[in-house]
């Protein structure tokens, strides 16, 4: 923010586990190559108890391990030694958009199979949404302010966007942010289902006009901010700003976004005029793109609105690649987002051979294109019509 | 299956693994600190006893317990 009485927020380490695999680089070589996935409405991600002991696995549900793996690398990655930062000054916010899905699943079937006195004492304390950023903060025992934001799909971005407000009104120096989703179970894909948000041809493929639902999937993305002055009192490679942050609500439907768009334009202008940028000066927007016949034309509709028909930068959606990450799709992508901006590329949004006439922006469907990226703007919109846009800047 | 301290014993090794305890380190003398276990793996033991041995040990019973000794005899006392 231009406000002088605000500081400028860095990104200094990135982590991500997805159906790509465990770490950044698996996430960005398979983005890269835009090899679509498997068929099947779910995009299964990989075992985190590989990584994990048994004692620190037993007391976390799936999505609480994935965040812990993503932020661990985040931590390796931007070269911290805790013992070294005064802990009261680090917080962390990390969002979900269900919570243990799996410990619910589970809890129920011991529930039904054996009795109320069976049911483990654990569960509560790992399907809470927090449980994540419970075990994160004791993991590093960050001991400054935190807490979990749950936003359906717009979790990762508003997590993100929180941890920001942290730094620049000075109530963090850094923050571990980001978000976990794992709800591939049978009472969570069956209600997705039920709902026809998840496909029913087997594919993702956003802004088609075959599309007709996402598919489902899993892991964590976390990212390291931290004040531009932190980052350089310890001397840290810094990706790039974390520049605009804007965020609203549709107040209209449950689950459907408001086709006028107003929601999602009024997130993506706020997040342009908190970054202080025209919309000409963006280079790429990683879309929220989900696959969905309602999102994928609202958006675009949305985006056109705010750079004009003919002046909108390219875009391309992650979940074309590693599914609909859902509350953790958001901060997934901003670890695509500093990449972009890293290796000036932008990856393609796959399985778009018969393109939707309403839908007639440059989606990137041939493959990975060389492009100048310097600012990045990166949209996600949640159930429940919670918007949430994040701008990325080269420093 | 009969309640005794030896049965008990047993079957407390025979679960401890999946806390990722060794169960050759669960002997009387073994206090949940050096098992590095807590109040909630004491929970599950006594919930896995209850399913086995149709043993239910009352919460005034739990409190205080150092030794896997003192935990197998809060169960035989019930048996």
């Amino acid at each position: 923010m231009s406000d002088q009485t605000t500081r400028e927020v860095v990104i200094t380490g990135i982590g991500a586990v997805s159906p790509a695999g465990f770490g950044v680089d698996a996430l960005w070589q398979a983005a890269l190559a835009g090899q679509p996935l498997p068929h099947g409405d779910v995009a299964v991600g990989p075992d985190p108890s590989e990584h994990l002991s048994i004692k620190e696995s037993r007391r976390l549900d799936r999505f609480a391990r994935y965040a812990l793996l993503a932020a661990r690398e985040a931590v390796e990655d931007a070269g911290l030694d805790f013992g070294e930062l005064d802990a009261e000054r680090l917080g962390a916010v990390v969002g979900t958009g269900i919570g243990g899905f799996e410990t619910i699943d589970t809890g129920i079937d011991i529930l039904k199979e054996k009795g109320d006195r069976q049911v483990p004492a654990t569960t509560v304390p790992m399907l809470m949404p927090n449980a994540a950023i419970a075990a994160v903060t004791k993991d590093f025992g960050l001991l400054g302010p935190g807490h979990c934001v749950v936003s359906a799909c717009a979790s990762g971005n508003h997590s993100l966007g929180e941890a920001k407000r942290m730094i620049e009104h000075g109530y963090a120096d850094l923050v571990v942010a980001g978000s976990a989703e794992s709800a591939n179970r049978p009472l969570a894909t069956a209600a997705f289902r039920a709902m026809g948000a998840m496909t029913s041809k087997g594919m993702s493929c956003p802004f088609d006009s075959r599309r007709d639902g996402f598919v489902m999937g899993e892991g964590a993305g976390m990212l390291i901010l931290e004040s531009a002055e932190h980052a350089a009192a310890r001397g840290a490679r810094v990706y790039c700003e974390l520049a605009g942050y804007g965020a609203s609500n549709d107040a209209y439907h449950l689950v459907q976004p408001d086709p006028s768009g107003r929601g999602a334009i009024a997130a993506m202008t706020k997040s342009l005029a908190e970054a202080g940028v025209e919309p000409g000066a963006i280079d790429y927007i990683n879309a929220h793109g989900t696959s969905t016949p309602y999102n994928d034309l609202a958006e675009t509709k949305a985006v056109k609105q705010v750079f004009g028909a003919d002046s909108t930068p390219p875009l391309s959606s992650t979940k074309s690649l590693v599914g609909h990450m859902m509350g953790a799709a958001g901060s997934v992508e901003a670890v695509i987002c500093v990449m972009s901006i890293r290796d000036n590329k932008a990856h393609p949004t796959v399985n778009l051979d018969q393109p939707d006439p309403e839908c007639d922006l440059d989606y990137i469907p041939e493959g990975a294109r060389e492009l100048k990226i310097d600012t990045v703007l990166s949209n996600s919109f949640g159930f429940g019509g919670h918007n949430a846009c994040l701008v990325f800047k080269a420093k | 299956m009969a309640v005794t301290q030896e049965s008990v014993l047993d079957k407390i090794k025979e679960i401890v693994p999946k806390f990722g305890v060794d169960p050759s380190a669960v002997t009387l003398e073994a206090t949940l600190e050096d098992l590095d276990m807590d109040s909630l793996d004491v929970v599950e033991i006594m919930q896995a006893i209850e399913d086995d041995f149709g043993v239910r040990v009352p919460d005034e019973d739990l409190e205080g317990l150092t030794t896997m000794g003192d935990t197998i005899a809060a169960v035989v006392k019930n048996g």
